[in-house]
Order: C-alpha cells, then structure tokens, then sequence
C-alpha cells in the first residue's frame, strides 16, 4: 500500500495516481482479517460480525472514489467502527435490555446482552469487554488488538487526541476491574 | 506526585503518546511505586490478551463481499467472454467446415444459456447515460471524446444463419460512431468465400486505419488494412514470405510454422493482429501444432516467437518491448504472463495471476484484461492490478470486448448478453477521471477497434431527421445554429462555469446539471424546464475571485459572470450575478472538480444586470438554503 505517489506519465498522470492507489483489493486483503476481528470484539456476534465486515468493505469500495486522500488504516477502522456502533446503537433500541444492573452498578452502561461468543476459553475477557463502553471497547481494541496509534484512533473516531487517551485510560481502568474481579474466582 | 495523578498518564505511558518530560515524569514515579509498576504490568498483560484473540476471518466473507461489489457495480458478466473464446475456438479449428461447426455451435450456446434481459443496463451499471438525454449526432457521450470517434467491430449479426444456410453469411466489419443516434455502417463483408471470417482486428495507431485479419478458404484470406479515409482494404500480406494462409499452405523461407513433422501441410490461421510502433505489424500464425508470433517486415514475415500449442491468446506491447501472454496448458494454464522482448528475450516474467485477453495500452504502460470475468488494469510501471469494470455474478451480461483509445486516456468495453437476442452495448470510460458512459447497443459485438471516424460521420440522412427534440435551435439561426464543441473541466471555477453553459447550449442538461453540488431542491427535469425557452446564453463576462477557504475541506470561491440568454422567441435578456463555486473533488466520483455550490440564486436579471461587488458573494449567502449546502 505504500506505492501510492509513484510516477506521472503513464496515460496522463490523473490516471496513473487514480491506477497507483491502493486497489479495493489490495484493502480488502490486508484487512479483512484485522477488520473483521476487530468488529468480533466490537459486537461479540460472529454472525452479525460477518455482516457488518460486509458492510464495512462494501461501504469502504463506494468511498473509495470519493476518498481523495486514503489514509490507511484509520480511514478503514473509522468506516468499521461506525458500522459497528451503528450496530451496537440499533441493537440496544431494538433489545431494551439494561445489562449488568444485578450487582447494584447503575453506572454500568447499557451494554449487549449477547456479546462475544469466540472466546472460547476466555470467558473473562469477554464479559470484561462487555461493561465497556462501545467508544472505550472501540478505542481499546484499535490500540490493544490492531496496534492503531492515538492519532489513528482519533481520525477513526472523530476525537480529539486527549479525548482518545482519557477514553482509553478509563477502559483499562475499567477492564482491569473487571478482568481482575471476574478472574479471581478462577484463580487457585 | 501521588498515584491517583499519576495514573491517566500511566495509560499514556503504556501507550507511547507522552511528552519526554512526562514520560520521565511517570518512569521516576514507576521506580518508586510498586502498584502503579503493578498497574502497568496489568495493562501489557491486558494488551497482550487482547491480541492474542483468535478470530479466524469466515471463508466465505471474500465471496459475499465481491458479490455484493458485484451487485453494486452491476457490470454484469459471470461467463468467459465470447469474444476470445470464439477466437481460440477458431484458432484451434482445423478445417473450414470445423471451424463453421464451431462457430455454429458456440453462438448456438450462447443463445441458450440466456434468458430474457432484465436488468436495465444503465440502472445497473448505476451509472446515467450522460449525454443521450438530447440527442446531437455529432457528440460524443463523454464530450472530451473527438466528436466522430468510433468503434470497427466485427458484426456477427449474421454469423448464426450460416448455421441454417451454410454459404449466407459471413461476420462482417460495421463502424458506429460513439454519438447517441448514430446509425451502424456497414464497411467491409469480407472476402467472396461463404466461410470467411474475420480472426483478428485492431486500429492503427493513429486510430485512422484498421487492420484485420480474414480466415477461410481461397485468396482472399489474408491480412488486410483499410484507412477510414478510403475504405478500401488492401492485402498487407507480402507475396515472398511463402506464407499462404488458410488452405493449402505452406510455409517456405523462414521457419515459421513449418510442415508438421510428417511432411504433411500445415494449415495456418491469423490469430491476433496488432499493429506496432513502427508501422509494421504482429501476428499471430495459429497451426495445428504450434503458435508463432510474426512480425512483418520489409522483405517478408519474421518469426519473433515459436511458441508451443501452449501459448495462446497474446499481444506484443506497441514499443515491442514486452509480450504478455497467457499460458494455455500444462501447470500454468490460465496464466497471464508479461515477459521481455528485445535483445535478452524472456528474462523476466511476471505473473498476473489467472487472465485473459491482453491489450496494451498504446504507451505499452499498462494492459487491460479480463481477470477472470473482471476486466482490470495492469500498470507496468509498479506492476499493480487494479480492477476496473467488476462484472454482476448473476451473469446477464458479460464482457466480451475491449480496447484502448489511440491517445491511451480512454477506453471502450462491450457488454454482451448471453440471450437470443445477442445484445451488446458498448461502454465507454475515461481512466482520468474515471467517468463511464454508455454509448450505443448493436446485436452481436465481437472484436472491436477504436478508430477515428471523422470521414464517416455523414451529415444526417434526410431520409431520417433528427426529432424535434434533438434540434433545439429553430429558425432564427442568427448565431449558434451549429452545437458548440463541447467542453469538459471543471479545472478552475471559471472552468467549471464555462463548462455548465457549454453543456447548456448543447442542450446537455443531464452535464449541466451535474456540474451543480446544490440544486436548490430542483430535480433535472425542473431545472431543464428552467431553459426551455432559452435558445443559448452567451457568457459576456466572467471574474474569477481567489480562492478562499470557507471550510476545511471545501475551498469556495466566487465567479462573477455577466451573461446574455437568447431566448428563442428572439428576446434577449442580460443576467449579472455571482456564482457561489466549491472545490467538489471526491464528492461525486465521476467528476472531481470545481462545482457551482449555488446556481442562479445570486444571478439577477435585468436590462442593467452587472456584476455587483464581490463583498456581497463572500458574505454567507443570505438564502436559507444555503446552509444546507
């Protein structure tokens, strides 16, 4: 993806850059694996995961045209992630279900009620990823899981760089919690 | 500092986005604090869990994507181009009554596996057929196209009664100019024989000649060359290089394909032709135990290449640099390869994957060719793959031709139908700006060149004026009784003003229309009927303002404009005003660009119309709407 700015001449050098962009399927290959993970711990639904990837790269190849500068890959998870909240967002209109109020936490956002199903053996991890806000799991897993810079996660997410770190202070804080508090029990 | 302050920057910390001096901060702090080292150490192990989260990618999400690509685009296809595969079918034919049969029986196919044509090709290529909404006979639908410009086809409208009437018909070379209302030209019927074919066609590089290619019995299969100026083909064939084609040939002097090894005559069919960059020509020789690649030359055919039966479909890029080929049998079948000519031939190959039906681009800088059913573009320069015309998997149509326009900025596909009718439209698409167009529909389309076709644009038959809705200039015909040439650039503002009043006056309102961002709610009927008494406006006057950034992303500025309507009941009235003009790039993809962000509400009309101060543009606009926009 980096041989973006090369040459002039080919049929007119419009053309060229238009040819030299990173193709739909260049994208498509690097990405859908990180793409598709990332929105599986966005939502916790691989079902509704495959879709929304879907979605994620079909609305990714119609912005292509219009995206005069494709900055990868905040450009791609910002697609993701709005794809995902709207998601999230739709999923909690239609479900109603408070979550997480058993233990006396009103605080506790209105998270999923069927949020991830791949951890296998980690459980944990999962109902930890759960009492996160969607911006806090979204800015967590861009940087925990894909490794995305604060500045990435910030073009993706449409905030300010402070805004990304405080965001993610609070979801470590609160995932740490979680984890901790959930993973005592099976601690020896 | 204490821990509860220490911590936010903590999280900072761990994810690298300090300033030193914090940075140094919380590591003086760490060395101190046994649980805020804790705390860091829990957030590596949390960030090390997270990535270790398996998530294997479902295999079915690459198909369901493309598919729904697919659908989107809906550059339908999901079949192997006929085209090529009526080629290689002819090629590989032995005989004429063979090849006959096969033909037969391939079209025969073809129109089985159709059904009746549903989609509208137009909604399904999301694309509207700019320019054909009013038709001028002289214009093309992409306007930067040369009015006159064309494609020579091959028409195999008649092909599938030789199977019913051996001896009838024969395919034959037709012109049809891009321009909407363009009618069919019949050229060339090749040859007297009932079995001759046309094998291979392509233009000259000028885009001023053809040259093709004719299989079959008797003299007249040869290779043949016909300027659009004349129109008479002419034999390119040279008497002396022993190479008789089609029939009782057999090659003597150079070794070209040579007897079969048991003595016996070997029968050759012209494939592929392509014309080089130096006038002469390459072919290929199809016989029944090998492919050889000739080139012309000025004492007979010279044999660059003998390739095993295992090379097929090729094409020798125009600088004769590099050949790409594509690979017909053994582990490599299918493969698209690009290898060097020249003086240490075949040094390097590169590999494109599985395709078809390469064309080099004029400037031997890029090949089209179908990658799979999808026709894509290879850059020779960093040897990327980009797909350009991804076709619908529901395969009601398919792309069965292609080729580059002389200057190289342009390219022209066919769409065929694999139903009983056999359409093909052909679709025209500017790589700069990445602008698609459909241009006409002709029953049974095969191989196709591009050409000039100034001397063939005949004035409008009397025998069939052109509607009244196509002549939007009456009597009065004092000025612009002709359609301005077009023009097409929305480079500067002032550009993008001229081009919306050139596409005015070419009655071009769909154009027009699309050079607007902000349309006031209109719709392009309403904003057509805005100008259906207006005969032509004249711009009088156009001041460019600089460019100002009204936002980050849209530069705006203002264009002062004092223009005159002829209206067609002979009145004249003079509009001055200015013209609200947005930087549109990447807003509507097929047109980057400057755009009149707020069209006519600024424009006043009236006998004393003049251009008022440019304060009164910079302003916000007072209209309501224009925060909308």
């Amino acid at each position: 993806v980096e041989r973006l700015l090369v040459g002039e001449q080919a049929f007119g050098s419009r053309a060229l850059e238009e040819a030299l962009r990173p193709s739909f399927d260049d994208i498509f290959a690097r990405y859908q694996g990180p793409i598709y993970g990332y929105i599986l711990s966005m939502v916790g639904n691989a079902e509704q995961a495959q879709d929304l990837t879907q979605d994620t790269f079909v609305k990714a190849f119609k912005a292509m045209p219009h995206a005069r500068d494709l900055v990868l890959p905040a450009w791609l998870y910002r697609i993701a992630t709005n794809t995902a909240l709207d998601a999230l967002r739709h999923r909690r209109r239609l479900t109603w279900l408070p979550f997480g109020s058993g233990d006396g936490d009103a605080q506790l956002p209105a998270v999923d009620p069927d949020l991830p199903t791949h951890f296998a053996e980690g459980e944990v991890l999962r109902a930890a990823l759960a009492q996160l806000t969607p911006s806090q799991r979204a800015c967590l897993l861009m940087r925990a899981r894909d490794g995305l810079s604060i500045d990435e996660i910030a073009a993706a997410m449409h905030m300010s760089k402070g805004n990304v770190k405080i965001t993610l202070y609070r979801a470590k804080e609160r995932f740490r919690a979680v984890y901790l508090g959930l993973q005592k029990p099976c601690d020896p | 500092m204490t821990c509860e302050r220490i911590r936010p920057l903590l999280s900072s910390y761990h994810d690298d986005a300090l300033s030193p001096e914090e940075r140094a901060r919380v590591r003086a702090h760490l060395s101190t604090c046994a649980a805020c080292s804790a705390v860091l150490t829990a957030y590596e192990t949390m960030y090390a869990t997270l990535q270790h989260v398996v998530a294997p990618v479902p295999p079915d999400l690459r198909r369901n994507v493309y598919a729904r690509i697919a659908e989107i685009e809906a550059r339908p296809n999901a079949r192997p181009p006929f085209v090529p595969a009526i080629l290689a079918m002819l090629r590989s034919a032995g005989a004429t009554a063979g090849l006959l049969a096969v033909l037969a029986a391939l079209l025969a196919a073809l129109v089985r596996l159709g059904g009746p044509q549903h989609a509208d090709m137009r909604a399904a290529h999301g694309i509207s057929a700019v320019g054909t909404a009013l038709q001028h006979m002289h214009v093309s639908p992409i306007p930067t196209i040369p009015a006159g410009d064309g494609i020579v086809y091959v028409h195999l409208g008649g092909v599938p009664a030789v199977a019913a009437n051996a001896g009838a018909s024969r395919g034959e070379l037709e012109w049809h100019a891009f321009a909407p209302g363009g009618q069919p030209r019949p050229l060339v019927t090749p040859g007297p024989s009932s079995v001759q074919v046309v094998t291979g066609l392509s233009a000259s590089r000028d885009g001023d000649a053809v040259t093709y290619a004719v299989a079959g019995r008797g003299s007249h299969a040869d290779i043949f060359r016909m300027t659009m100026g004349a129109l008479q083909p002419t034999k390119v064939h040279v008497p002396d290089s022993g190479l008789l084609l089609y029939g009782a040939s057999r090659p003597s002097g150079q070794p070209s394909s040579g007897p079969t090894p048991h003595g016996q005559t070997s029968h050759l069919v012209v494939g592929q032709v392509f014309p080089l960059s130096d006038g002469r020509l390459s072919f290929s020789l199809v016989g029944s135990t090998a492919v050889s690649i000739a080139v012309t030359s000025s004492n007979g055919l010279r044999t660059v290449e003998q390739l095993a039966p295992s090379v097929d479909d090729y094409a020798v890029s125009p600088d004769m640099q590099r050949i790409a080929w594509v690979q017909q049998g053994g582990r490599h079948a299918g493969r698209l390869e690009v290898a060097n000519l020249g003086a240490r031939p075949n040094t390097q190959t590169i590999d494109l994957g599985m395709g078809s039906h390469p064309v080099w681009a004029p400037d031997s800088r890029g090949i089209l060719f179908l990658q799979g059913t999808v026709l894509a573009l290879w850059s020779a320069r960093d040897g990327s793959t980009r797909r350009l015309v991804t076709p619908n998997p529901a395969g009601h149509q398919f792309i069965s031709a292609f080729t580059w326009a002389p200057g190289g900025r342009f390219f022209t596909y066919v769409m065929s139908s694999p139903n009983p009718h056999g359409t093909s439209t052909v679709w025209l698409r500017d790589t700069r700006t990445g602008y698609t167009s459909k241009s006409f529909a002709r029953r049974w389309i095969g191989a196709i060149a591009w050409v000039h076709g100034r001397a063939l644009v005949a004035p409008p038959p009397a025998a069939t004026p052109p509607s009244a809705t196509s002549t939007p200039s009456p009597k009065p015909a004092a000025q612009l009784n002709t359609t301005p040439t077009p023009y097409d650039d929305t480079a500067t503002p002032a550009d993008a003003l001229y081009s919306f009043y050139n596409a005015i006056n070419r009655r071009d309102f769909r154009r027009a229309y699309s050079y607007l961002s902000f349309t006031d709610g209109r719709s392009l009927r309403q904003f057509t009927a805005g100008y259906a008494d207006t005969r032509y406006d004249e711009i009088v006057r156009l001041i460019s303002a600089p460019y100002q950034n009204a936002a980050n992303d849209h530069a705006l500025t203002c264009v002062g404009i004092q223009l005159l309507a002829h209206n067609k009941n002979g009145q004249t009235v003079r509009y001055g005003g200015w013209y609200l003009v947005k930087s549109a790039t990447g807003q509507n993809p097929r047109f980057a660009g400057w755009r009149i962000q707020m069209p006519g509400t600024h424009v006043k009309r009236g006998g004393a119309a003049r251009v008022p101060p440019q304060a009164r543009c910079v302003e916000p606009p007072p209209t309501p709407t224009a925060i909308a926009g």
